[in-house]
């Protein structure tokens, strides 16, 4: 069966292989029928796309004139001079490497794609700057920005994969002190079809794929949390409002905020919803949330004192009595009412679907079977993503950034107490609720939050100044960024630091059960 | 700032400066705090943010309205609403005595005040007449949350240095470091006592040690009988023992037999059994209170 299958794929690689290399003729155009017509319609599209967006194109050419020269320097065949300074205008980047070698049929879909997307990006200026920057590997602050200032919105594009366009075919006999740089390679036994295909890529910590935005949405990548270089998103090009999808002020203007200091209420469910008719796309996770407060009273187990305080407090049952006075002004401000402490990071939530429970007569028991660590932790994270697919961290970044504030908490001789850090983690948990946490202003805002909510807690002088020591070095941020994000995230909360005590407790006491 | 066009410096702050304003617009007369912003610093400073955050949740008729808050690149202003002179000022412009309808009416505002904060979980943590605020109409607000903080969630990790020494209740000189309600509300006694007199400290101490003996002359010291657990408090030091020899009628000789009932109720040194805001503005002493003060809801 296996070998079945192997056999088949070789052979039909090979015959991929086989037909691709037999199209290609001695001066470098591609012979083969349908694509040939692929070819012509894609320099169609993009005559019209260059016409769509010359201005642009010029001051694309300005910016990558370095990069051209790259390119032009290797080739020694092209496929057609036309196309090849196309697609040098057009397309920037240098990174990925078809598998297949059909650059036209790439062309095409690359072009409308990103077309597509250059449109989009010419709106926001600040984008397209921060792209050819990181194209051209001469400053990469600006890329942080870049993504905040796109995200919540859909793309379409996603399914571009981005290309290269070196593609003279070279031979290259064993020998030594050849080197290869930005190239694709190919193995090939002296006679036959080649068998291994790769290509070299420079390799850089900071400079990303600059299309790695785009693949985003699509694919998802993993987020790796390891140390990273303390300038790598700040120094001086973020900004955290910008980061935070705040506005702020401009040209040394004053802000006013007095819009936000509508005192933070509990509202009805009815208002509720219908705070969040007209402006939210994903009503549906709402309703999860809204939801969600019966789910967290049954299974909050561990403790049973803590049920008759959950029962009590959910905003719920006390709320519908009342009645409130409502304009519509008011409304928006109250983003953050309904929030409920266990809705995100779910106590629960530590054990998969490797359960089986059993019922009997007199008793109840479950068999727990044991999971790898490993694949526990996918499948939380996916039950996670399930519940919450806005949310750009997954359960275990959440949980190990909380577990990161609690280390920076608690310190031999003058910590800070927990109240603070269950207090932080409100906070911190209502900015991810929002949506406003991503990879990069992550660790920024827990720090922020950290903060914050010691300074309400009589965090002060030589234990303040620890504890913000202790924020940078844990979380590798600079101060400067820290003090930023601390008045950006205090906006995000719209000023809502004074949270009722329910919404603390249940993290407090579990802060205090764990330690 | 072109918003609003300053007119003269009402005083310093603990962050920063005060300045009285009138907004260009509506001509509406304001008070602004400037804070300085500081990068390389530590932000925001805490007591702005207090202000900031506890004052967003508490719009009562008592309680200092925040208007606005006003960010720029290197400062923030906050926008208060405008009183014409606090309690000090108040009993410093006083030609003789204080009419006693009016020391009624300022205590339940200021106690309305209170409970109105209580309710939602604020200390105020530094009442004094400085921070109280008169308007023409005669109306008291409470002001300068910058010492404030939330309660409800028990911890002993709040902060033994607050509240100014002549209004610093007996449990947190002792180095209390939990406290709840009852903070304020020894606070609200001193100044009602201050009330009754013109204007003249009841207990103006030097340090803590002349505190704690003059608030222990007049109402006796403490001892594990009459304070259960005060012997247990992190700065406690046994005190010489005075007797409760000084009458409140002597202390407070123009205040009537209930307002003398409700100031001993205020002044109890045991924070348990110290009257709560709510309670002490049903006390019999506002019986007769100006129904347009009582029925003046926010």
């Amino acid at each position: 069966m296996f070998n079945n299958r192997f056999k088949y794929e070789k052979a039909r690689r090979r015959l991929a292989a086989v037909t691709f290399l037999s199209n290609i003729s001695l001066d470098g155009t591609i012979k083969g029928t349908d694509l040939v017509h692929l070819a012509e319609k894609s320099l169609k599209t993009e005559k019209a796309d260059v016409g769509d967006s010359n201005t642009e194109h010029d001051e694309l050419k300005n910016n990558s004139c370095n990069r051209q020269k790259k390119i032009q320097v290797s080739p020694l065949h092209r496929l057609g001079a036309d196309n090849h300074s196309l697609s040098s205008d057009s397309e920037l980047t240098n990174t990925i490497t078809p598998v297949k070698s059909n650059i036209n049929t790439f062309r095409e879909r690359c072009a409308s794609g990103n077309t597509d997307s250059f449109k989009d990006k010419q709106a926001s200026g600040r984008v397209k700057k921060g792209h050819l920057v990181s194209v051209t590997g001469v400053t990469t602050d600006d890329k942080s920005s870049t993504e905040s200032l796109n995200f919540g919105r859909i793309r379409n594009v996603n399914n571009c994969i981005p290309e290269n366009h070196s593609k003279e075919l070279r031979l290259v006999r064993p020998s030594k002190g050849v080197s290869f740089r930005d190239e694709r390679l190919a193995f090939a036994p002296s006679q036959g079809v080649p068998c291994v295909v790769f290509s070299t890529i420079p390799y850089s910590k900071t400079v990303r794929n600059p299309r790695s935005d785009l693949r985003k949405d699509g694919v998802r990548r993993r987020n790796t949390s390891g140390p990273r270089p303390l300038s790598a998103i700040t120094d001086n090009g973020v900004d955290p409002f910008d980061l935070l999808g705040l506005e702020r002020e401009e040209n040394g203007q004053d802000i006013s905020y007095s819009k936000l200091l509508v005192p933070s209420r509990v509202c009805t469910r009815e208002q509720y919803k219908k705070m969040y008719e007209g402006d939210f796309t994903d009503k549906s996770n709402w309703k999860i949330l809204n939801r969600h407060p019966h789910v967290i009273a049954r299974c909050f187990s561990y403790e049973s004192s803590q049920r008759t305080t959950m029962a009590a407090s959910p905003p719920h049952s006390s709320v519908e009595m009342k009645t409130f006075d409502w304009d519509e002004g008011t409304l928006i401000s109250q983003k953050y009412v309904h929030y409920c402490p266990n809705v995100l990071d779910d106590p629960e939530l530590i054990a998969g679907k490797h359960r089986t429970l059993l019922t009997f007569t007199s008793y109840m028991t479950s068999i727990i079977d044991y999971v790898r660590p490993q694949d526990l932790k996918k499948e939380l994270n996916d039950k996670f993503r399930e519940k919450f697919p806005h949310i750009k961290l997954t359960l275990s970044k959440l949980r190990s950034i909380k577990k990161e504030m609690r280390k920076i908490a608690k310190h031999d001789g003058g910590g800070i107490d927990l109240l603070s850090v269950a207090q932080a983690y409100v906070y911190f948990e209502k900015l991810i609720l929002a949506n406003l946490i991503n990879k990069d202003n992550r660790k920024l805002c827990a720090g922020a939050c950290l903060l914050l909510s010691a300074k309400l807690n009589d965090v002060k002088g030589e234990t303040l100044k620890a504890l913000i020591e202790r924020i940078e070095t844990t979380f590798r941020v600079n101060r400067k960024d820290l003090m930023r994000f601390e008045f950006a995230v205090l906006v995000a909360l719209e000023f809502g630091l004074h949270v009722p005590p329910y919404e603390v407790f249940p993290h407090y006491q579990r802060l205090l059960h764990d330690s | 700032m072109q918003k609003y066009e300053k007119l003269e410096k009402i005083g310093e702050g603990t962050y920063g400066t005060v300045f009285k304003a009138k907004n260009k617009e509506t001509h509406e007369i304001v008070a602004l705090k400037r804070v300085r912003l500081d990068d390389d610093d530590e932000g925001v400073p805490s007591s702005a943010l207090r202000e900031i955050c506890l004052l967003k949740e508490l719009k009562h008729k008592n309680i200092v309205r925040l208007y606005d808050v006003l960010h720029s690149e290197k400062k923030l202003t906050l926008v208060f609403e405008h009183c014409d002179q606090d309690l000090k000022k108040y009993f410093d412009s006083l030609n003789g005595e204080i009419d006693l309808d009016v020391v009624k009416s300022f205590m339940y505002q200021l106690l309305r005040g209170l409970a109105f904060c209580h309710s939602h979980n604020v200390l105020h943590r530094d009442l004094k007449p400085q921070n109280l605020l008169i308007n023409k109409n005669g109306e008291l607000k409470l002001a300068d949350f910058g010492l404030a903080r939330a309660f409800g969630i028990p911890v002993k990790c709040y902060s033994a240095e607050v509240v100014t020494l002549w209004y610093r209740p007996p449990d947190v000189l002792f180095g209390a470091k939990l406290y709840t309600t009852s903070i304020d509300m020894w606070s609200a006694g001193c100044i009602f006592a201050e009330l009754a007199n013109s204007g003249r400290p009841l207990f103006p101490g030097s340090d803590v040690d002349d505190q704690l003996k003059r608030i222990f002359k007049l109402l006796g010291t403490p001892n594990e009988d009459t304070w259960p657990g005060v012997t247990q408090l992190p700065d406690y030091k046994p005190l010489p023992v005075y007797q409760p020899s000084l009458g409140l009628a002597q202390v407070v000789p123009r205040l009537p037999a209930r307002g003398r009932d409700l100031l001993a109720r205020l002044l109890t040194c045991n924070p348990a059994l110290r009257m709560p805001a709510d309670d002490a503005m049903a006390h019999a002493y506002f019986h007769d209170l100006n129904p347009s003060v009582k029925n003046d809801r926010c």
